[in-house]
């Protein structure tokens, strides 16, 4: 008996981020798809994308193809825990065909290179205001500044750098835009790939587009230094809290600690308002090989989300998947339960990429673990992989990597 | 002196009043209309205007019975100058001269917005309002530097942001200039509604349905931009530069002008008037509260067009002769002010009708289509006439944006009045499959308590003061009255548990009740007795965590006539299976776990926040705080 020809999806530890690698059969050799690689600053996992996957992913390339090639680099938004792994040094050694980038990347597009300027800057402002105005002693001061670290572009450059000009071999670069036709490449013979974001229609750019920065530059003004701060009105005007003698008009201590509080919550509304912004620029497709669908939504918002559970042929795509990469390393507003309840296929996989962080306890959440179990969907998590050999069709490479096998019925042909 | 001046005047024992002594009803304060940016074609200096608010003992502050001024700063720890009103120099000149660089006159205008929005509430809900525990309602006018003001009811506090203009886009403010957002007229009376909304309802801001934070907003604006039809120079104004066309986008339909262009808006936050032809599917599609809420405003503003419209109708056939069709060019000045003063009255009446619907609403989980209902019952019980067709109109306006009450046959008036029946089948509220009780709901046992209540209100406990006491000073029960009402309620509704949607093996709270008095189209008193109940379901931890901290309860209003019958019963049950009755699913947990879910879906910040708060996160996005600041990031 001839073993059938199968597709293989390597899932990489790489801690709270995403790392995956997908091979496909061919006739010549197979063809070889990477879709990220980062590691969040703050993830607490044993193992880290540029540090230790990288090596690791290039040593398996050697061994297992004999060659330092990716047919395609996809790389689903520029966040740091989905690219940081590109700062490193040794993908310049690695040949590739074709680089995948949400039309946001694209240098020679305007509207793309502004968004992307102002996401930087914006950034750098609310990175600028929390260092001179918070002390990090505060539960919501310490989240901002996490998840302005994974935004900020600047120190993100490296990574960006080599996915635009740093492979070898010249490759070509396709900016991803939705709603397109679906696509063949020469690079992935037997491949289709159904493209369901990011949507480049006006309301999206307009939901892309980061606070302004009027909404936070009150943040810099607060705390510091009070007595040489801003201040609304002439001098003479009003005086220092405990010289005030109308004792009629005091303020209470929690009112006064409310007001405190405020400026916290502005800061970390703020980041995550910064930070979904950029997820909302999260490449999403479905790659369609011999009839097997694999579904790789990065960590796309409610936006793309909406829009593709209100299309039907879309939905009926979803409906047959077989393998679902769970967005947002399994937190609540990726995934959304109308997907989970309605459209995804019971007996497909599914998988979280993700490390427990103690500060986020709710990522993975539990009820979207437990609302995808029900649904019968086969879910492994990154960092609680089955045992090895315990489970058909998944192959478990102690902490480094899990491997999902997917039977084909016969080569897929150009 | 005082003592010495009224020991003086005694000696003409046949003065008939004495003005060193008797307290003058108003005060006249004097505020930027609408806000520092506000113009109008023959204005084109910032606009002041004069309003005149109910007259109190007020200390520094303003410090008065119902409304504290405080002026703390907290970003700067700081505490600036307090006005003091009663100081003869501002007696004599309707307060400070309205100016951006006092602080003083920022605490002069937020009293006297303030003031105007609770006499607005007083005078539609026939009774004087008390803010917690007797406890004056917190103003701070600079509290925080930010964009945003916002009410929080655990401090029983209205707290107002400063923030400087955008120095890129700062529209018609200068770059960098200082923007407050308590010299907005629009979000004072805003911030304010979402405190009386609170203290009427405090259920209302648990989000048990898309509608419910929706209406919170929609309720504060409503208020906030009806009061600009009490200004009449911007209403002379508007009118005759937009032809007496108050479609228009001008500056009487458009919400927080200063504060939109400050952000970098170029325009007003919100505007009443929607360009865009109402659609029905409006209602299913568009779920973020301020924008939903905008449907719910733009509904009872076309309703308000068509009463200004068929109030002017007369008067514009008259000054052109039989034709209808005004000339091009100015308009007559006469016509001017009559056509600006039935717009004030139009105005006037729609804000009372929507403010004495309130009343008429349940407890808790209220929807647009409750709202409709509750409109629509109130006024008639008052006007039963109708004579401008707004009822009529008002059930236009919801019908063409989809808005359709839950279980009514029909949008005739008579199909969406709330009904003096306990439950029907069109309800059922129980588990077990109790036989429908749809008889009438029987009259409360007690009359002559009823009666009392009546007494108080009406005549007050000193029937001398009743008569001395103006509007707003009306005597509420005695705590007496009300200590021996409460049992006769709560054994009302205990014996009556079924019929009002509620679980009888479950205790019954009776959250409030008062009395309320209005004098309808015949010139009658007519006055009811509104009573709400609140069951509250047992829920388990883990339940509570999956909704986010809301508690699942179940509410009924009962509305009491002056004999003892029930007027009306407003019930919400609440299934804990899935139900679908005639094509119609009934409120049920598994309702309310879908919209936590949805919420859940569109929703960027909660996984970053700590557990606790992802426990109660429900309750949190009902945090005016963080919904204003969303409001301003959109």
């Amino acid at each position: 008996m001839t073993k059938r020809p199968t597709v293989r999806i390597r899932m990489y530890n790489v801690g709270f981020g995403d790392c995956f690698l997908v091979t496909i059969p061919a006739k010549d050799r197979p063809r070889l798809i990477l879709i990220d690689c980062g590691t969040h600053p703050s993830s607490t996992g044993k193992y880290r994308a540029e540090r230790d996957t990288v090596p690791l992913l290039l040593k398996d390339l050697q061994e297992e193809y004999g060659a330092l090639r990716l047919d395609v680099v996809a790389a689903s938004h520029r966040h740091k825990d989905h690219v940081s792994g590109f700062a490193n040094e040794a993908f310049h050694k690695v040949e590739v065909g074709e680089v995948w980038l949400p039309w946001t990347e694209n240098r020679d597009d305007q509207t793309a290179t502004h968004l992307r300027e102002r996401m930087g800057l914006v950034t750098e402002q609310l990175d600028t205001a929390r260092a001179a105005a918070f002390n990090l002693d505060s539960e919501a001061v310490e989240a901002a500044a996490a998840v302005i670290d994974n935004n900020f572009a600047l120190r993100n450059q490296a990574a960006m750098d080599m996915l635009w000009d740093g492979f070898r071999g010249d490759p070509k670069h396709w900016y991803i835009s939705a709603p397109a036709e679906p696509k063949t490449t020469a690079v992935l013979p037997g491949v289709k790939i159904h493209v369901l974001g990011p949507s480049k229609d006006e309301a999206t750019i307009r939901n892309l587009e980061p606070p302004a920065e009027e909404t936070f530059a009150h943040l810099a003004a607060m705390g510091g230094d009070l007595e040489n701060g801003p201040q609304p009105f002439d001098e003479g005007w009003s005086i220092q809290a405990e010289q005030f003698a109308f004792s009629a008009l005091r303020v209470s201590e929690e009112t006064q600690a409310r007001i405190r509080r405020l400026a916290e919550e502005d800061l970390l509304a703020a980041a995550a308002s910064l930070e979904s912004s950029i997820n909302g620029t999260s490449l999403m497709f479905v790659l369609e090989v011999g009839g097997l669908l694999l579904f790789f939504p990065g960590d796309a918002q409610w936006g793309t989300w909406k829009a593709v559970l209100e299309d039907p042929v879309a939905r009926d795509l979803l409906k047959r998947t077989s393998f679902y990469k769970i967005g947002h390393h399994g937190s609540h507003n990726a995934t959304p339960s109308g997907f989970v309840d309605e459209v995804m296929s019971s007996k497909a996989w599914a998988a979280i990429s993700v490390a427990n962080v103690k500060r986020w306890p709710s990522i993975p959440l539990d009820e979207l673990v437990e609302g995808i179990r029900n649904r019968k969907v086969n879910l492994v998590q990154s960092d609680l992989p089955p045992a090895a050999e315990s489970v058909p069709n998944v192959t478990v490479r102690e902490d480094r990597s899990v491997d999902f096998i997917f039977e084909l019925q016969e080569l897929p042909m150009a | 002196m005082k003592a010495q001046r009224v020991q003086e005047y005694s000696q003409f024992s046949g003065l008939q009043t004495d003005y060193g002594t008797e307290r003058p009803n108003r005060r006249r304060l004097r505020i930027f209309a609408l806000d520092p940016l506000t113009r109008t074609a023959s204005n084109p200096g910032s606009l002041r205007v004069t309003i005149d608010v109910p007259n109190e003992d007020v200390e520094s502050g303003p410090s008065g019975g119902r409304l504290r001024v405080i002026d703390y700063d907290g970003s700067l720890n700081r505490y600036y100058a307090p006005v003091d009103l009663d100081e003869a120099p501002l007696l004599m000149q309707d307060g400070l001269d309205p100016t951006e660089s006092d602080p003083r006159f920022h605490q002069q205008m937020v009293y006297a917005v303030a003031m105007r929005v609770l006499e607005n509430f007083e005078r539609a809900l026939g009774r004087t309002l008390h803010f917690k525990d007797n406890k004056p309602l917190e103003i701070y006018p600079h509290a925080f530097r930010g964009e945003n003001a916002f009410f929080e009811p655990t401090l029983n506090a209205v707290l107002f942001g400063y923030f400087t203009a955008s120095l890129t886009d700062p529209g018609e403010n200068l770059p960098g200039q200082t923007v407050f957002s308590c010299l907005s007229h629009d979000i004072i009376a805003h911030e304010v509604t979402h405190a009386i909304l609170y203290r009427l309802r405090p259920y209302f801001s648990e989000p048990t349905n898309p509608d419910v934070l929706a209406f919170h907003e929609a309720i504060a604006d409503i208020v906030a931009i009806f009061q600009h039809f009490t200004f009449p120079d911007v209403l002379r104004d508007e009118i005759q530069t937009h032809h007496g066309e108050l479609k228009a986008h001008g500056v009487l339909l458009g919400l927080a002008k200063q504060f939109g262009h400050g952000t970098g808006k170029s325009d007003a936050l919100r505007s009443a008037f929607d360009e865009r032809k109402p659609d029905a599917s409006d209602y299913r599609s568009i779920t973020e509260p301020h924008s939903r809420g905008s449907l719910l405003v733009s509904a009872v503003f076309d309703a308000f067009f068509v009463g200004y419209q068929r109030r002017i109708r007369d008067v514009v056939r008259l000054a052109t002769d039989g034709t209808g069709q005004l000339p091009e060019g100015d308009l007559n000045s006469d016509l001017v002010a009559i056509m600006a003063s039935e717009a004030g009255a139009a105005a006037q009446s729609v804000l009372l009708m929507c403010i004495r619907a309130l009343e008429y609403l349940p407890p808790v989980d209220p929807t647009f289509g409750d709202f409709l209902r509750a409109i629509v019952t109130s006024d008639r019980d008052l006007y039963r006439e109708d004579r401008w067709g707004m009822r009529a109109a008002m059930i236009e306006a919801f019908r063409v944006r989809g808005i359709y009450p839950d279980g009514v046959r029909s949008l005739a008036e008579d199909s969406l009045l709330w009904q003096a029946r306990g439950i029907g089948p069109d309800g059922p509220p129980l588990p077990d499959a109790a036989p429908w009780e749809t008889q009438a709901m029987p009259p409360l046992p007690d009359r002559d308590l009823i009666a009392s209540l009546f007494a108080s209100i009406v005549l007050g406990d000193d029937p001398e003061e009743a008569l001395q006491g103006s509007q707003a000073e009306r005597p509420s029960p005695s705590a007496e009255e009300r200590r021996a009402a409460a049992p006769i309620l709560q054994g009302y509704a205990k014996a009556n548990a079924r019929r009002l949607g509620f679980d009888p093996e479950l205790p019954i709270a009776l959250t409030g009740f008062h009395p309320t008095s209005r004098v309808g189209s015949t010139g009658r008193i007519i006055t009811d007795v509104i009573a709400q109940f609140v069951q509250n379901l047992p829920v388990s931890e883990e339940e509570s965590e999956r909704l986010g901290g809301l508690r699942l309860r179940r509410g009924a209003t009962v509305i009491f006539k002056q004999t003892g019958k029930v007027g009306y019963v407003i019930t919400k049950p609440l299934h804990l299976e899935e139900k679908i009755e005639a094509g119609r699913e009934l409120r049920s947990l598994a309702m309310i776990q879908r919209h936590v879910r949805s919420l859940d879906d569109d929703d960027d910040e909660a996984m970053w926040r700590d557990p606790a708060y992802f426990k109660v996160r429900m309750l949190e996005r009902a945090n005016f705080a963080m919904l204003d600041r969303r409001r301003a990031r959109r």
